[in-house]
């Protein structure tokens, strides 16, 4: 598959900010099982994590925890 | 997310992904201590308040809970998984509420195929390793367009958005953008393929 007129899109598309057919194109390639939009964009996922990432920590409420897991041990 | 490779008797984030699939509730304790924080810091900054952020931070561990077992079959690293679902859901949350401005996005929502190229545990490990190299190396665009993708990404705010802060047209933005991004997968890619991290 011919992939390389996307080379510019494949962050855009992890952050979920290509144009429509761009990324109807992309999941297209996905689906479908592309080689090389798949390494690409595997790469993106790990840029777009990078970049996400820079910012400080914070605690949040401890109750959020105890939520979650009452939401577990329900299920 | 400061994921190292698991020391000795820790259980690395994909076992303990692997564990959250069949219920094991020490295991979601274990991840949600180990990486709420991290993930909690990017919401608030998506989201602007920690009310908000801590109710996406909780829906991410529940997805994660359902979605558990494809995750761990896919291979992929948990600490990519939990960054992109949480950041998915905190763009659903601030999009269903009415901004201004025309918007071209395509994706509104989650999308299972993020699973399919989740990058591998031990590619995240070492760009944890160099992360301070690649900080300085995001450092080197001018501060400018270094403010634009911090806000594109950390704030998923748009181009429209962007640029009316800046005063610039959307399309000189996005083309901004796009070039940014082009030099971060660039420099990326070096630092990643770098034969020792000590440059």
């Amino acid at each position: 598959m011919d992939c390389r007129h996307l080379d510019d899109y494949y962050e855009l598309y992890v952050l979920g900010a290509a144009d429509s057919d761009v990324a109807q194109e992309i999941s297209r390639h996905l689906d479908q099982g592309c080689v090389s939009c798949t390494s690409r964009l595997r790469e993106a996922a790990l840029n777009v994590y990078f970049v996400s990432t820079l910012v400080p920590s914070s605690r949040p409420n401890p109750k959020i925890r105890a939520r979650l897991l009452a939401r577990m041990r329900k299920k | 997310m400061n994921h190292r490779p698991s020391p000795a008797g820790r259980a690395s984030p994909e076992e303990l992904l692997a564990r959250i699939a069949d219920h094991d509730l020490g295991a979601m304790s274990e991840l949600y201590d180990r990486f709420s924080p991290t993930l909690f810091g990017m919401l608030v900054r998506v989201l602007g308040d920690r009310e908000s952020a801590e109710e996406v931070l909780e829906e991410t561990f529940v997805r994660m809970m359902s979605e558990a077992r494809r995750v761990a079959r896919a291979g992929g690293s948990a600490a990519v998984a939990l960054a992109l679902v949480a950041r998915s859901r905190a763009l659903e949350r601030r999009r269903s509420i009415p901004r201004s401005g025309t918007e071209r996005r395509s994706s509104g929502g989650f999308d299972r195929r993020m699973f399919l190229y989740l990058p591998k545990a031990e590619e995240v490990a070492l760009l944890e390793d160099r992360r301070e190299l690649l900080k300085k190396v995001l450092g080197q665009l001018p501060t400018a367009q270094r403010e634009a993708l911090e806000n594109f990404v950390l704030e998923g705010q748009s181009e429209t958005e962007i640029a009316a802060k800046v005063n610039e047209p959307p399309a000189r933005v996005r083309a901004g953008l796009i070039a940014s991004l082009g030099f971060l997968r660039h420099r990326v890619g070096a630092v990643m393929r770098t034969w020792t991290a000590a440059i």
